[in-house]
């Protein structure tokens, strides 16, 4: 954090162009664009579902919960649809998608990795092996906020990064390397105990693959609540990093002689980062792709300052999955398609476009 | 679902024990006819109607045809609802092995050998010499598989071809020839079919287009039954309208949260107790509170065995709804 308190980074620009200057002013449009775009986006998601209601009437619905705003009565149980159903389904999903993408982002800028992705040091697999616990044992109660279910796959997700932090730790440092290895032991680890578990326990096994296959189904206010403050104290933790993220691009020690603190920040990052994923994964159980190709989809689009990045990938990763959500539970009418099968289809083509339009006419690199 | 050992031993003796009384009995087919002292020599009444009966043809879901020179004597089952009528028809003796879930009656619990019904070992179900093996659910393509080894094979797709109370009285009969009960078959189901009519007679009068509303979950992600299904018959059969409807042609649908709030059913029937839900935690999900079973605590738990499995006791599972449905008519 002693990096010089300049307001402006200059990027390296590609040969004959001028060098770019960015401040955070200039950024500000792009903000409001993509902050509006998931606005629309979710607005439009809470207003369609399986059962018709009509736009007027959503909005109707949405505005009478606003402090202070009545605007009439509702039959109980659009408002049952509208208000207890559908939005903190949105919500939660676009608040998880920001999330994984986020830290997705996070995780890229801290490895210099582009196959970094919030999963990557044992998260999910530890989360998984906390979940899979509760629901083998006798423990297992699917009531709201009494399901022990989200503390433990938190737990869990918690204990696996923990344990591949400390397995990666050579005395003072903690080489890069080191940890996506031992992020990798730890998983396999993890994945194995899951896999044992599931055949163990075999009149469990769709119990266990339905938390796996993550979604929204059941979302409530109640799990929104739980991921809020972890993604918050995500954001604002890791959002004053983004110029550091920049100079630590060039290369450890060349950030190091710059005057960054490399383990310091590589520790409050992937904390900070980690600790807003394992919530996300204890509400939504695990869903892939967000995490590892919104940030790059990204970067194609907008280049790869982390000021730019990090706060667009979370918008645009809220988006991306209350899409993909919408599209999983309104796109056959007799059963919900696992909302990972929706992720990679419409974002696997969708990043092939990005990265094939990149290629023909130059732009921003990863 | 762990015993004792002593029961174990004690299941284990009985098995053995009624093996040595099917080995006695094995051409019998008059049930109450108690086996002569001399194992293999049937009197000429019982051999001819073992004549009459043998061999059969049986026709497969796969449109094959099974067919049988005479009794099986070493049936494998990989299907609970078969055992379930094996038992009924006192064939158990027959029986070599049946899979993990089967647990009823209690003597379906006391085989050593059971075989996982969902990945069923094709090796471990040939080392057990079978003559005959019965499979529900081809998920995993073991008919074809017991065909090569030409292992004689029952195969009744319970998704395709079980899907009213009638199919399952079908099975029953089916069930009947194939280990030579037929008499005992015709008599159970005459109990059966009673019952049914009881039921029948006691919803007269109720109009099956105002009946009332159930919502059958069968998991929290709100995977439920179909018109299609036989569980959808046992509600068609109480004039109660499933909530799902034909579920999109889909046996077994999905629904989501807000189509079951907005059908806004009367009865919610839980067949997923043994998953943690239960009538309060029903209770308490978000916007469940819209709904009329809510309201009124008309969410009643039942057996998911008894009700889910297309065999004997799909008449208990019919008499139970009746009473939850219907508390006045039915006590």
């Amino acid at each position: 954090m002693q990096l010089a308190p300049a307001r402006t980074v200059r990027i390296a620009a590609a040969p004959g162009r001028a060098p770019l200057v960015l401040t955070w002013r200039r950024m500000l449009p792009s903000y409001a664009l993509a902050a509006g775009l998931t606005c629309l986006v979710a607005l439009v998601a809470i207003g369609w579902g399986t059962v018709r209601i009509s736009p007027l009437t959503t909005l109707a619905i949405l505005l009478d919960h606003l402090p202070l705003v009545s605007t009439g009565e509702h039959a109980p149980t659009y408002d049952a649809i509208v208000w207890q159903v559908r939005a903190p389904r949105v919500i939660l999903a676009g608040m998880v998608g920001a999330t994984l993408a986020f830290s997705g982002a996070a995780y890229q800028g801290v490895f210099r990795n582009p196959l970094a992705e919030p999963y990557l040091l044992g998260v999910a697999a530890g989360a998984s092996v906390g979940a899979t616990l509760i629901i083998v044992s006798p423990l297992f109660i699917t009531a709201g906020l009494l399901s022990p279910l989200p503390p433990a796959a938190f737990a869990g997700a918690l204990i696996a990064v923990g344990l591949a932090y400390m397995l990666a730790r050579t005395g003072p440092v903690v080489p890069a390397t080191s940890l996506i290895l031992a992020g990798v032991a730890v998983s396999s680890v993890g994945t194995s105990v899951v896999t044992y578990l599931m055949l163990e326990y075999n009149t469990r096994t769709l119990a266990i693959l339905n938390w796996i296959l993550g979604g929204f189904n059941t979302a409530s206010w109640t799990d929104a609540g739980i991921a809020l403050p972890y993604m918050l104290v995500a954001i604002v933790v890791i959002l004053p990093y983004a110029r550091i993220l920049n100079v630590m691009q060039l290369d450890e020690d060349q950030a190091r002689q710059l005057g960054v603190d490399t383990e310091r920040t590589k520790l409050i990052i992937l904390g900070a980062a980690s600790l807003a994923t394992a919530a996300a994964v204890a509400v939504s159980g695990l869903i892939g792709f967000v995490g590892l190709v919104v940030p790059h989809g990204v970067r194609m689009m907008y280049g790869p300052d982390y000021r730019r990045v990090l706060p667009l990938s979370a918008f645009f990763g809220a988006s991306f999955l209350i899409i993909a959500d919408l599209i999983a539970r309104t796109i056959d009418p007799t059963f919900e398609v696992p909302i990972g099968v929706i992720t990679a289809l419409v974002g696997a083509p969708f990043f092939l476009f990005l990265l094939r339009r990149q290629q023909r006419y130059g732009g921003a690199r990863i | 679902m762990k015993m004792p050992r002593v029961m174990l031993l004690v299941g284990a003796a009985t098995a053995i024990l009624a093996f040595a009384t099917a080995a006695c009995g094995s051409g019998d087919n008059g049930g109450s006819a108690s086996p002569g002292p001399f194992t293999d020599d049937p009197t000429p009444i019982q051999g001819l109607a073992t004549v009459a009966e043998f061999p059969t043809d049986i026709p497969r879901s796969d449109g094959k045809t099974l067919t049988l020179a005479g009794p099986p004597t070493r049936i494998v089952s990989l299907s609970p609802a078969a055992t379930e009528i094996i038992y009924a028809l006192g064939a158990e003796a027959a029986l070599a092995a049946v899979d993990n879930q089967a647990d009823f009656p209690d003597g379906a619990m006391s085989f050593s050998t059971k075989v996982d019904a969902y990945e069923p070992n094709i090796e471990a179900i040939a080392g057990l010499d079978p003559d005959l093996v019965i499979v529900a659910n081809n998920g995993s393509g073991i008919v074809e598989k017991l065909d090569q080894l030409n292992i004689p094979v029952f195969y009744q797709d319970i998704d395709k071809d079980v899907r009213s109370i009638s199919d399952v009285f079908g099975q029953i009969t089916l069930m009947g020839r194939v280990t030579g009960r037929s008499a005992q078959a015709t008599q159970l189901l005459t109990g059966l079919g009673d019952r049914l009519k009881v039921i029948q007679d006691g919803v007269q009068g109720a109009n099956a287009s105002t009946g009332p509303r159930v919502y059958h979950e069968l998991d929290q992600t709100f995977f439920t039954i179909s018109d299609e299904s036989f569980i959808g018959d046992l509600y068609r059969t109480l004039r109660a309208r499933n909530i799902a409807g034909s579920g999109g042609g889909s046996a077994y649908p999905q629904m989501t949260q807000e189509a079951v709030i907005a059908s806004n059913p009367a009865i919610i029937i839980l067949a997923d107790e043994e998953f943690g839900v239960t009538v309060e935690s029903v209770k308490a999900r978000p916007g469940w509170s819209a709904i009329e079973a809510v309201q009124n605590d008309r969410i009643f738990g039942i057996d998911p065995d008894i009700v889910s499995r297309p065999g004997p006791r799909i008449i208990d599972a019919l008499e139970q709804l009746a009473k939850l449905i219907y508390p006045t008519r039915f006590r």
